[in-house]
């Protein structure tokens, strides 16, 4: 299934801020995430505040684009900002050893493919998508 | 015995599509209905006052309703919030209550949960949307249901959980609201298998007849210290035990996992220890049934169910109003209707009715003890109260 370009983000989003980072990652095809100095924990969403040890001190890590299906479910119903039915997945990616949604282009995907980012332009800001490894 | 709470009144609107009422309105119905059959009752006995409402500056255009509500109640209390918790609000305000009243604070609290939504249906939809992250999950273009649709897929294809097992939940709670006059779909009478299982999808596999619909109602419930319930009822309702946890995520990111929900599991049994009580020991609850998957694992969360085996519950009958332990004998958020600052509250109300012996048509024969459970997000914030006669 081709999803429909989007013109703009659905909601209102904060991108030139202290994580601006993330965002810009999304525009060069690059998934980044913050991790702690002080501790080293990996977060996702990214975070100016470590929810482990509660230090501001962040760096910038990039992760792997590709994951594993671990559910996923056919919108019948967009919400509103949204163009048409699509495919939303839930995928642990590696590395980052969290779960992540995101729509999905292409073919019926299974719980258990293996699937990588892809970037879809919300008008200015790109956003990840996913389609088959 | 001071120190325990008990529920001594309780009411709740008629919900459905509620075009008769103002929001004003439809507060003091429920209200009208928690305090008239109290004795020794004036503005001086609500000394707390919670208002669970979810999302009135959208679909109302009001702010403020703990305010609104010392008005339309005329009281003066000494400690006042609105609470808003999405959909799990009510019993959110439930548990502010109690913990006043058992800190000492104050003697007597008044909740009353109200939600207005079909006067304004895009806006009650777009106020669940905001539910999730919405900067970094919404924006993918996650909702309620198709987040519950990402849950029932995995509980399916882990667990062998059947399209007829999801629908199932829907016709027992449709016959359950059937025999609910205040329900939203009680006119509709029962719903047959075929027709729950052939409804129009909405995110697969959720159907129409998976998902609760948008509801105009309210629930109140006075709550006092155990030494003056009997100033006011000679039928008071304990609170033996009360739970509530959230998962460090408001999303899938930072969850657990999507089908077994270790929030739910924590806060059942915090409030089953205070309780001094089993999963075998209930008999008759209310849980969350905002979509049938829903359901299904709350069996599992509770104890009525191994895991995994939440769909053979519900077709084994066991929930049923003639089964073991019958959940959602007021037809549950699908037929009875989830307005959602309401929800929590009217939870109570049913389960307080249940074991006073008030519930009619649909009445649990002695039944002493009773359980609620009211969640919110995609299953990560949950609160767990065990009611007792």
């Amino acid at each position: 299934m081709k999803m429909n370009t989007l013109d703009k983000p659905p909601y209102y989003i904060d991108v030139n801020t202290k994580l601006s980072s993330f965002w810009e990652g999304l525009n060069q095809g690059e998934f980044r995430t913050t991790k702690c100095k002080s501790c080293g924990s990996v977060h996702y969403p990214p975070r100016t505040l470590c929810p482990s040890c509660y230090s501001d001190q962040i760096e910038w890590v990039n992760l792997p684009l590709t994951g594993t299906v671990e559910t996923y479910t056919h919108v019948d119903i967009p919400p509103p900002g949204f163009n048409g039915a699509f495919y939303l997945v839930a995928v642990r990616m590696d590395e980052l050893d969290k779960t992540i949604l995101g729509r999905y282009t292409g073919e019926e995907p299974k719980i258990g493919d293996r699937v990588t980012m892809a970037f879809e332009q919300m008008g200015e800001q790109a956003v990840y998508i996913f389609k088959a490894l | 015995m001071s120190n325990d709470v008990a529920i001594v009144g309780a009411g709740v609107s008629r919900f459905g599509k509620r075009d008769d009422v103002s929001y004003h309105e439809l507060f003091s119905e429920a209200a009208h209905e928690a305090i008239s059959g109290l004795e020794n009752v004036s503005p001086d006995t609500f000394e707390g006052l919670w208002v669970s409402a979810a999302m009135p500056e959208l679909t109302v255009e009001q702010a403020h309703v703990g305010n609104l509500g010392a008005q339309i109640l005329g009281i003066t209390p000494k400690i006042v919030s609105r609470v808003e918790m999405a959909c799990s609000s009510g019993s959110s305000s439930i548990r502010n209550a109690w913990a006043a009243i058992k800190s000492g604070m104050i003697d007597t609290a008044i909740v009353v949960g109200v939600e207005k939504m079909n006067n304004n249906p895009a806006m009650a939809n777009k106020g669940l949307l905001y539910v999730p992250d919405v900067t970094f999950e919404g924006i993918h273009g996650i909702t309620a249901y198709s987040g519950f649709a990402l849950a029932a897929k995995q509980h399916m294809e882990k667990y062998g959980t059947t399209r007829e097992q999801l629908s199932s939940v829907a016709v027992k709670n449709h016959s359950n609201g059937a025999k609910n006059p205040k329900a939203q779909f009680h006119s509709m009478g029962e719903i047959s298998l075929e027709k729950a299982m052939n409804a129009r999808m909405v995110s697969e596999p959720l159907n129409l007849f998976d998902c609760s619909p948008l509801t105009d109602g309210a629930a109140a419930v006075v709550l006092t210290r155990g030494n003056k319930a009997k100033e006011f009822t000679d039928q008071p309702i304990w609170i033996k035990g009360a739970g509530q946890r959230v998962e460090p995520s408001i999303g899938v990111s930072n969850m657990s996992s999507i089908t077994d929900w270790k929030a739910m599991r924590s806060a059942v049994n915090d409030a089953f220890s205070m309780a001094n009580i089993k999963p075998s020991d209930i008999d008759v609850a209310e849980t969350h049934d905002c979509f049938t998957i829903a359901e299904i694992i709350e069996y599992e969360m509770l104890g009525l169910a191994k895991k995994g085996e939440g769909g053979k519950f519900i077709e084994d009958g066991e929930s049923s109003l003639s089964g073991s332990t019958p959940i959602n004998t007021s037809g549950g958020l699908k037929a009875k209707g989830h307005p959602i600052g309401a929800t929590g509250v009217a939870q109570i109300v049913e389960i307080t009715e249940q074991l006073r012996g008030q519930s009619g048509d649909r009445q649990v024969r002695d039944a002493e003890i009773g359980v609620t459970h009211n969640l919110s997000g995609f299953a990560t914030h949950h609160v767990v109260h065990v009611l007792s006669t």
